[in-house]
């Protein structure tokens, strides 16, 4: 019977692995003189990602591992405006190789960046315009592997890295243990902010077109819940926008309003 | 085999104890059941969900939350939002006002039911 070692990752390990590309990201804009910005990153355990996404035209980098990363063809382009400007009517990208260069080694450093910590010998770069979905070998359940999905201006990259464990503890007694409430301020807990529920027979859910509009029981005045991962309810909040995202102003607890 | 008569209309009737005969399931090669038939599950309602988006913070961010506070949730205002049957995914829309009431205008519908 084969077996082999499984590495099950948790949230808190996505929302470190989130939190450290955000850091990479930013050390990356720096270096390469582009302003600021707060970035948009998703991250889930590889093996959950949908395998079926299209990824016609895009760039791929691949690792020795579970190391690979595909960059879309809108990033090139939004990259080499951010660096360059924006190209004058009448001319392509092909007029000015130069930057076509630098814009390629801005994504090879910001690929190496991500997923080698900046070394860049072990990726290796595909033929742009070849057409492959996420490799099976980062896709397998328990590898460990996190898929990060970053937007950057207009384009975004996919990038497949092994989740980097916190180091780990020596266990020979030369360390105390920590205060329990110490240690669980830590945990990574993920909320759910929800609009409401509505009953529906399954035929008329099937029937569902493009277009179609489903009408809530939830009045736009009022507040949205709050909800934990068992489904209880945290808190409720009304509903807004901040920094381009959508946003809670937080009200008083589920507790305080009796929920 | 037991006999006996009912005190009220003193009719006599017939009772015997049941034995069921024990079944084998014949494995998975029998016919579908509903023939692809999806209609008969027509009627069965289910609870819908709607979801705007999510936010992970460490149990002391969330304990240090104050009225006020402004939590900004995962999702950019461009992004769809998710219905959801349990915690599945089923479709997705764009966040509309209907009259006086929030709504999903459908953008990805559900997907057709594989029976």
């Amino acid at each position: 019977m084969e077996a082999r070692t499984i590495e099950l990752l948790g949230e808190s390990d996505l929302l470190r692995a989130r939190q450290s590309a955000a850091r990479a990201l930013e050390a990356w804009r720096a270096s390469w003189g582009l302003e600021p910005r707060e970035a948009r990153i998703a991250c889930v355990r590889a093996w959950e990602a949908d395998e079926r996404r299209p990824l016609d035209g895009w760039e791929i980098w691949e690792g020795g591992g579970v190391e690979w990363a595909a960059a879309s063809p809108r990033l090139a382009r939004t990259l080499r405006e951010s660096l360059f400007g924006s190209l004058r009517a009448g001319t392509s990208e092909r007029d000015s190789p130069v930057s076509l260069e630098v814009r390629d080694r801005a994504i090879d450093d910001l690929v190496a960046v991500l997923l080698w910590n900046g070394a860049r010998s072990g990726l290796r770069r595909r033929e742009a315009g070849t057409t492959r979905g996420i490799p099976a070998s980062c896709r397998e359940r328990g590898s460990g592997a996190a898929l990060l999905e970053i937007a950057i201006d207009e384009g975004s990259l996919l990038a497949v890295t092994r989740c980097a464990r916190p180091p780990r503890q020596d266990r020979s007694g030369s360390q105390s243990f920590g205060e329990s409430h110490v240690a669980m301020h830590g945990v990574a807990v993920t909320l759910d902010a929800q609009l409401g529920e509505v009953d529906m027979d399954i035929a008329t859910l099937q029937s569902l077109e493009a277009g179609d509009v489903i009408r809530l029981p939830a009045r736009l005045d009022q507040p949205l819940r709050l909800s934990a991962p068992d489904g209880k309810t945290v808190c409720f909040g009304d509903f807004g926008t901040h920094d381009g995202f959508r946003a809670l102003s937080l009200r008083k607890s589920a507790i305080q309003e009796g929920a | 085999m037991n006999s006996t008569s009912t005190k009220d209309t003193e009719v006599k009737h017939s009772t015997h104890v049941i034995e069921l005969s024990e079944m084998k399931p014949h494995g998975p090669q029998g016919a579908p059941l509903m023939g692809g038939n999806a209609s008969v599950i027509h009627g069965v309602k289910v609870r819908l969900r709607v979801s705007v988006g999510q936010a992970t913070m460490t149990l002391g961010e969330l304990l240090s939350l104050k009225e006020g506070s402004v939590l900004k949730l995962e999702s950019a205002l461009d992004v769809p939002v998710d219905v959801l049957i349990e915690d599945k995914v089923v479709a997705r829309g764009q966040l509309v006002a209907v009259d006086d009431n929030f709504g999903v205008r459908i953008t990805e519908p559900p997907k057709p039911l594989r029976l």
